[in-house]
């Protein structure tokens, strides 16, 4: 019997035949070799380096964010629902020129069941001062339901920022009332849904200068009847690495997507189906954003969907979008794999002036870098651009890219966290609680991965989900805003300390455009580089980032040019009274005070 | 009348003896059999059971019970054996099928051990013991032996495949090519190094050289599906579209359900021009992807095997 082979060799891998990956749960790559650090931790929390230069600062207890406690299920993560996790959004929702920060939180079966009280969001107010007060209830913004993904985006153009919340269970459309409080119309404007909503994107497709919302779907899942192995379920779906864990995404039904047009009298129309991007396939959508792929004036759709395809759709300017996803190669790695896609990353890091992705993904997987080659065509440059090897052993959440340093290179952080808390007990070099990543853009082409100083804020080693992004101190420096599971959040204050300059540009959109100019895309020009920037909405893992636009400048004093290309169609030259300010710009009015 | 009683008689005694074994198989033979092997008393139960077998060859868990038997007496190919027997009428017997992955462990272990106070410093010793190493789990013990392979025997084929694989598998892909390069001058050039080759030199997107490489695995192995996947991916991203098309679309007709071939075609033929067939390898590429997920109120999925390019 082959069993008794007692030459030893062990049974040869059919290399003829491609060898078949292990079933799990999870679409992810083949299990890797452990990384440790000199002292034989995880590299996913170790590898802190001694003396290395400060980037970040966690100021979450001074800045009074502790405060919030993420909840979401119990610790052991049995089921597919208390995995994912919650977004943060970083928006000034009173108007005072300040970032506040809205904070998603879980919930539990229990108080699904009405058993017990749900936990609640939180907002918190930003005081000026470094520190943020909790006004959540006056607000009226504490959601009480299991929130996944928010989006910022004033869809009445009155000025004043709205905020979407997608849920398990019914989403919630906060209507700014712009005293200090908000109203939940969804039921009124038509976007409740009720399955299992993820990251929102607010974007005008249509060009009617109203913001519409793109909201992706998630996974089936019943509460009341959780899907385990064997009782529905094949269990061969409910394990990672050929241990038994929870079930899913694969194996479970997906819930499609839905694109909400806003008929700009307070409600919406589904038009999911109409405009082609109703994914009828029902893959499991977790993160989205709206943003000119393709440069042609009408924001596209990029879609992170776990364990499956991911999604680009071209705008066809005509109310119907094009599905692009594998023919310009995002849909799948370089070799043809589909990916557990988590977050998307927007920007153009080799300052070519098309805008370029990253999306993270599951551990024993690398994070994935689209550069953009033009004619909706990506090329996945990953390890070429050094951000393959590094991530492999993290499972990356919310990122995004920003310009920490503000040399005028966009570089790109990773909030990360995995979703099994076992894998602390196998030595597997991952870990549940894990260091974010942040990597330098070297020159355009090439990425380094910032030594995390021991104590800073990138030797957190937490259970990240949401990241967020913005000038919380309207100091200049772009700060981080994290959303731990099952913990207090991470405030990353960016305490670097160099020359470089500056210039960030709040907008307002005219009649025609968006009034707070989601969609729209700056060009500045210093030094003889050309860098770009875009107002998004989402993006991220369930976030949403700071909407005005950020630019470092390295040691350029003098900014050479500004064009702006509004949603509207309209494109603007605007010159900059100076550097290391925000300065606001209006639709047709240029530079304003403020 | 005399008939009916003998007619009844020799039923029931036909019935007993169909249903001997499965009675058997709750019989107090096999009792006092397993209660013996219980107390430790594995010569008796090797006895009884014995006994036992003589009257009803044909009973499976007795059987077992000898083979058990025998295999806390050290008697392994006399226990083999015996579970061989039930295996022959019973394929699908998960005790019989237990017990023989009991012994195959054992006796590879002594073959193991036999051979190391043999030759306690060969290659194929160490070459064994790295192997080990592999399946569990640990690469460094098993690149220590590896290496002890070699430093045993340079011109061994084998080791400086292994160590080549482990290698490639780490992404430590220079280190990698020395040995497959090494493995390939001490012994004929073989699919698994000229594969291995290709695929060091495709992750370190030199695609000349790993087409080079891949072109000579294909050869050696022309009905290797990743072999001819692997080629049309390097031609392909070395922008030789029209060389990648034939090696991709050769890889699906020996692997049709290879989604990553499809991909790759979907976007060769895409950036050819030839919408008419990109669009139908995305198609294909898009059922097989919309299969795996199911519907609401559909049977849960099958898991089916991903396909991926091998590190």
């Amino acid at each position: 019997m082959a069993l008794l082979t007692l030459s030893g060799v062990a049974q040869e891998t059919e290399e003829h035949k491609p060898p078949a990956q292990q079933p799990m749960g999870v679409s992810t790559g083949a299990p890797h070799p452990a990384v440790k650090d000199s002292l034989s931790r995880p590299i996913t929390a170790g590898g802190f380096v001694d003396g290395a230069p400060v980037v970040f600062t966690d100021i979450t207890k001074t800045a009074g964010l502790d405060k919030f406690h993420h909840v979401s299920g119990a610790p052991e993560k049995k089921t597919i629902l208390e995995t994912p996790g919650s977004g943060v959004a970083l928006l000034d929702y009173d108007g005072d020129g300040w970032l506040d920060i809205y904070l998603l939180n879980g919930s539990t079966f229990a108080a699904l069941q009405g058993k017990e009280p749900a936990p609640r969001a939180m907002l918190l107010h930003n005081n000026h001062d470094g520190t943020f007060s909790d006004v959540t209830d006056k607000a009226g913004v504490g959601n009480h339901r299991w929130g996944f993904g928010v989006a910022v985006g004033d869809y009445d153009n009155d000025g004043w920022p709205d905020i979407y919340v997608t849920n398990f269970g019914k989403n919630r459309l906060y209507h700014n009332n712009y005293d200090g409080t908000f109203t939940d119309v969804a039921e009124k404007a038509g976007v409740t849904l009720g399955g299992w909503s993820t990251g929102p994107t607010w974007g005008d497709y249509d060009h009617d200068g109203q913001l519409d919302l793109f909201v992706p779907g998630y996974v089936k899942f019943d509460a009341d009847h959780p899907p385990f192995a064997g009782q529905g379920v094949a269990a061969s779906w409910c394990q990672f690495r050929g241990v038994s864990g929870m079930c899913g995404p694969r194996g479970l039904p997906g819930e499609s997507d839905h694109l909400f047009h806003n008929n700009g009298d307070g409600t919406f129309t589904d038009v999911s189906q109409k405009a082609g991007v109703s994914d009828p396939q029902n893959y499991y959508g977790l993160a989205s954003v709206f943003i000119d792929v393709d440069d042609d004036g009408w924001v596209d759709l990029a879609v992170a969907n776990d364990s499956t395809p991911r999604y680009l759709y071209r705008n066809r300017k005509d109310g119907t979008f094009e599905d692009v996803s594998y023919v310009s190669g995002f849909a799948l790695t370089d070799a043809g794999l589909a990916q557990a896609s988590m977050g998307i990353a927007t920007g153009d890091y080799n300052r070519d002036g098309k805008v370029d992705f990253c999306v993270t993904v599951f551990s024993d997987d690398f994070n994935t870098l689209y550069r953009n080659d033009g004619n909706d065509s990506f090329s996945e440059v990953t390890f070429q651009a050094g951000l393959g090897t590094p991530t492999i052993p993290f499972l990356g959440w919310g990122t995004g890219f920003l310009d920490f340093d503000n040399d005028g290179l966009l570089d790109l952080f990773t909030a990360n966290g995995h979703v099994y808390p076992w894998v602390d007990e196998r030595d597997w070099g991952t870990t549940w609680a894990q260091r974010p990543l942040l990597f330098r853009n070297l020159d355009g082409t090439k990425f380094v991965e910032v030594p995390p100083a021991t104590g800073s804020g990138l030797a957190d080693v937490i259970p990240a989900r949401g990241a967020a992004f913005g000038d919380l101190f309207n100091d200049g420096h772009v700060d981080v805003v994290l959303n731990n599971m099952d913990s207090v959040p991470a405030l990353l204050r960016n305490v670097v300390k160099n020359d470089n300059h500056w210039i960030a540009f709040k907008l307002t959109g005219g009649s025609k455009s968006p009034r707070d100019a989601v969609g729209t895309k700056v060009f500045l020009t210093a030094g003889g580089v050309r860098q770009r920037g875009d107002v998004i909405s989402g993006g991220s893992y369930g976030s949403s980032s700071d909407q005005r636009i950020h630019f470092g400048l390295g040691s350029s004093t003098k900014v050479e040019k500004i064009e702006i290309h509004w949603p509207s169609g309209k494109q603007e030259e605007i010159r900059a009274p100076g550097v290391d300010r925000i300065i606001s710009v209006v639709e047709g009015q240029g530079v304003v005070e403020k | 009348m005399p008939q009916a009683p003998t007619l009844r008689f020799i039923l029931c005694w036909l019935l007993l003896l169909v249903a001997a074994p499965h009675l058997l198989a709750e019989s107090p033979e096999l009792a006092e059999c397993t209660s013996a092997f219980y107390r430790g008393e594995f010569v008796q139960a090797e006895r009884l059971a014995q006994k036992a077998l003589r009257i009803h060859p044909e009973a499976a868990p007795m059987r077992i019970m000898l083979a058990r038997a025998m295999l806390a007496q050290g008697k392994f190919q006399p226990a083999f054996e015996e579970l061989r027997k039930v295996l022959s009428s019973d394929p699908n017997n998960s005790d019989a099928l237990y017990y023989v992955s009991l012994i195959a462990r054992e006796l590879s272990q002594r073959e193991y051990q036999r051979l190391l106070a043999t030759a306690p410093d060969s290659d194929r010793a160490h070459q064994l013991l790295a192997e080990a190493a592999l399946e569990a789990e640990n690469p460094s013990q098993a690149e220590t032996e590896f290496q002890s392979a070699l430093r045993a025997n340079p011109r061994s084929a084998d080791a400086a495949l292994g160590l080549a694989d482990l290698k490639r598998s780490q992404s430590k892909f220079d280190e990698a090519i020395v040995y497959y390069t090494q493995a390939g001058k001490v012994g004929p050039m073989s699919y698994p190094v000229a594969y291995g080759l290709g695929a060091c030199y495709t992750y370190q997107k030199d695609y000349s050289q790993a087409a080079d490489w891949l072109r000579k695995a294909v050869a050696l192995a022309p009905d290797s599906a990743a072999g001819h996947f692997a080629l049309g991916n390097a031609l392909y991203q070395s922008g030789q579209l029209d060389a990648a098309i034939p090696e991709l679309k050769r890889s699906v007709q020996l692997e049709p359900r290879m989604k990553q071939a499809y991909f790759l075609l979907g976007r060769g033929y895409s950036k050819l021009g030839r919408q008419a067939e990109a669009q139908a390898a995305f198609q294909k590429l898009d059922q097989m992807n919309r299969s795996e997920v199911p519907s609401a109120g559909s049977k849960p999925a099958d898991a089916s095997p991903e396909q991926e390019l091998p590190q």
